[in-house]
């Protein structure tokens, strides 16, 4: 009976990932195991009655009583009108008629409308879908490789986790307790590192292999400059406006968070694009969206509740340390498991479920030195993002490249998308590599912008 | 006998309808409320910054409209099959599996949890009612019971939502001619 209880956290985390593959909605299943649980671990006295019926003050406290967590559906309803106004599409359209005479413009445009939109694209299925609807069939039609075509906008779509304001950020500031505007901050440099990898990469492609990215005409349209002002200078002012109050630290998160919204709305206005069924489509959307992140965060916080009760988190803190393998081999093995579960599993499920588990064991580890114990939890919150970004492009599973080719169709084959998006793999993982060895590349900024 | 077992089950897909309403109600009502928390956000900024106004209020207030939202939409985003699944091996599945599973899954799963909610949350909102309490040092908002009241509305929701699927899956299955999806139309 002993044994039962010391192994039962392991068993209601086996079952948690057994069930998640059955199909039923990802919130129901983690409601499920914490009924199942809760009630043997009510049998074997290891939960009160009592303990159980606080389970609304779990909700309440961790969810709803929150000031940081108000830029999370604010964020995603700023984004959704940017979509349903059209906004983000103007944008990369009048990009790639401004770069079409650059070498791999039109690739080039896509990634930094990736980076520009990154709160329009937080999650990860619709951006890959909308980047695809928009960018792949005219690269076709004016000749690029397809596999280049496929391997830039997987790779853009998923810059969005990673490059505040992104919503993940903000649910991982909130279950990791830091300061958001922080963690923002820290993640700032390492998601324009990447993007510019990104870039370099394609003009280098370009320049080597004229063929696989054709250059376009240099003759500008007439009136195009009105254009880029109104379609490009925009919107890219509205997400300037938004992280620079972040970055400069007069605004709170959710205080810009609100700004951006108001300033989605008013641009959509501006140009006659908010119209009643655009508004309506929005806020039916954003609740939509809203509310399959916050249906996860009910399961997972009933779920971590009973999972602690039975000392889930003892569990995890001695089968760590039981593994002897150092601090060092600990961050390597929970980076594996973000990684492999990136596979299956979108940011949602794992920042939401797998996070609250390992953040024990990031709290004793130390690594000597090599990162301030006092900024670890953020370099360690923005290497998360990184490599499940990371794993979200990886062949054969990596599910951004599905989310590709489901909304491309026949227009490009599992092959090509594989081949495309292999050197971006490349790029992805030499990221990696510089933000382990140099953590400054995260933690320089902040400390330098906040203070310490 | 077929007919009367023809018009039970069109009886089902009524009584659902009638479930799932309050549903479509506070989706729509939580849609509202982010141009709601916008204005607020907007007016607290902008107060904050050029007129030193801004308040503590302000800010309770905007989370309070960030937990109706958050919560109020969970049972309308079942209706509308917008939760996530991980769907890796659902291709191996049958139809008719997939939806007695889902169903196993509502009645075993969701609707004991949310009841459960439902209760305890009834008892969390209730006793912040009789309490009278109000934000800690009492600078923020008063009748806290209202916020707290989100909880129980919202398992409630979920409920309804959950139930009305339910009904739906046993017509899909067993009258697949009235109706073949348990999902609405997006």
């Amino acid at each position: 009976m002993d044994l039962l209880v010391d192994i039962l956290p392991g068993i209601m985390f086996a079952v948690l990932v057994a069930g998640l593959f059955s199909n039923i909605p990802v919130g129901i299943v983690l409601m499920g195991v914490t009924l199942i649980f809760g009630f043997i671990a009510l049998q074997l006295g290891e939960l009160r009655f009592a303990q159980l019926t606080l389970l609304p003050n779990r909700i309440y406290g961790g969810m709803i009583e929150s000031q940081v967590l108000v830029a999370a559906p604010m964020f995603i309803f700023m984004g959704i009108v940017m979509e349903k106004t059209r906004i983000a599409e103007d944008l990369l359209l009048t990009l790639q008629k401004v770069l079409r005479a650059v070498p791999g413009g039109l690739a080039l445009s896509v990634v930094l409308m990736g980076t520009i939109l990154a709160a329009a694209t937080g999650i990860i299925g619709a951006s890959v879908v909308m980047l695809t609807v928009l960018a792949i069939p005219t690269m076709l039609s004016k000749g690029y490789s397809p596999s280049l075509a496929a391997g830039t906008v997987a790779s853009a779509g998923t810059l969005g986790i990673l490059i505040p304001p992104s919503v993940m950020l903000v649910f991982m500031g909130d279950l990791l307790t830091v300061n958001l505007a922080k963690l923002f901050v820290a993640a700032f440099l390492p998601g324009l590192f990447l993007a510019s990898l990104y870039l370099i990469y394609i003009v280098v492609r370009a320049l080597a292999d004229p063929a696989s990215s054709p250059k376009g005409s240099k003759n500008m349209e007439e009136g195009i400059w009105r254009e880029f002002i109104v379609a490009l200078l925009t919107p890219f002012m509205i997400i300037v406006a938004v992280l620079g109050s972040i970055l400069g630290g007069w605004a709170t998160p959710t205080e810009a968070s609100g700004v951006g919204a108001a300033a989605a709305l008013l641009l959509g206005f501006a140009r006659g694009r908010l119209s009643w069924s655009a508004l309506n489509a929005s806020m039916d959307s954003s609740i939509r969206t809203i509310a399959m992140l916050f249906f996860i965060f009910v399961g997972a916080t009933a779920f971590s509740y009973i999972f602690r009760h039975i000392g889930g988190e003892q569990f995890i803190i001695e089968t760590a340390q039981g593994l002897n393998m150092g601090d060092w081999g600990l961050l390597a093995m929970m980076m594996i498991i973000i990684f492999l579960m990136g596979f299956f599993f979108d940011w949602i499920e794992i920042t939401l479920i797998v996070l609250p588990i390992f953040a024990p064991i990031v709290q004793i580890m130390d690594l000597g030195g090599h990162v301030p114990q006092a900024d670890l939890i953020y370099w360690f919150a923005v290497l998360v993002a990184l490599n499940l970004q990371t794993s979200f492009l990886t062949p054969p599973f990596g599910f951004a490249l599905f989310y590709l080719k489901g909304a491309a169709g026949g227009m490009l084959s599992m092959q090509q998308i594989y081949k495309g998006i292999i050197p971006f793999v490349l790029l992805q993982i030499a990221a990696l590599a510089v933000l382990i060895w140099q953590p400054e590349l995260a933690l320089w900024l902040p400390n330098a912008m906040l203070g310490k | 006998m077929r007919s009367s077992h023809g018009v039970f089950m069109h009886n089902l897909l009524i009584l659902a309808r009638w479930l799932a309403a309050p549903c479509h109600f506070f989706a729509r009502l939580a849609g509202l409320l982010l141009l709601v928390l916008t204005a607020v956000i907007i007016y607290d900024v902008v107060g904050r910054k050029f007129f030193a106004t801004g308040s503590f209020k302000l800010q309770e207030l905007e989370w309070h409209l960030h937990g109706a939202i958050a919560m109020f939409g969970l049972g309308y985003a079942y209706l509308k099959n917008a939760h996530v699944r991980i769907d890796v091996l659902a291709a191996r599945m049958s139809e008719r599996f997939k939806l007695w599973l889902e169903l196993f899954a509502i009645v075993l799963f969701l609707i004991p949890f949310m009841f459960l909610l439902l209760d305890f949350g009834y008892d969390f909102a209730e006793r912040a009612f009789i309490r009278g309490e109000t934000s800690i040092g009492g600078l923020g908002l008063s009748h806290r019971w209202i916020i707290k009241s989100v909880v129980p509305i919202s398992a409630l929701l979920t409920l309804l939502a959950g139930m009305a699927v339910a009904l739906r899956i046993v017509v899909a299955l067993f009258r697949p001619d009235l109706s073949n999806s348990p999902f609405e139309a997006p």
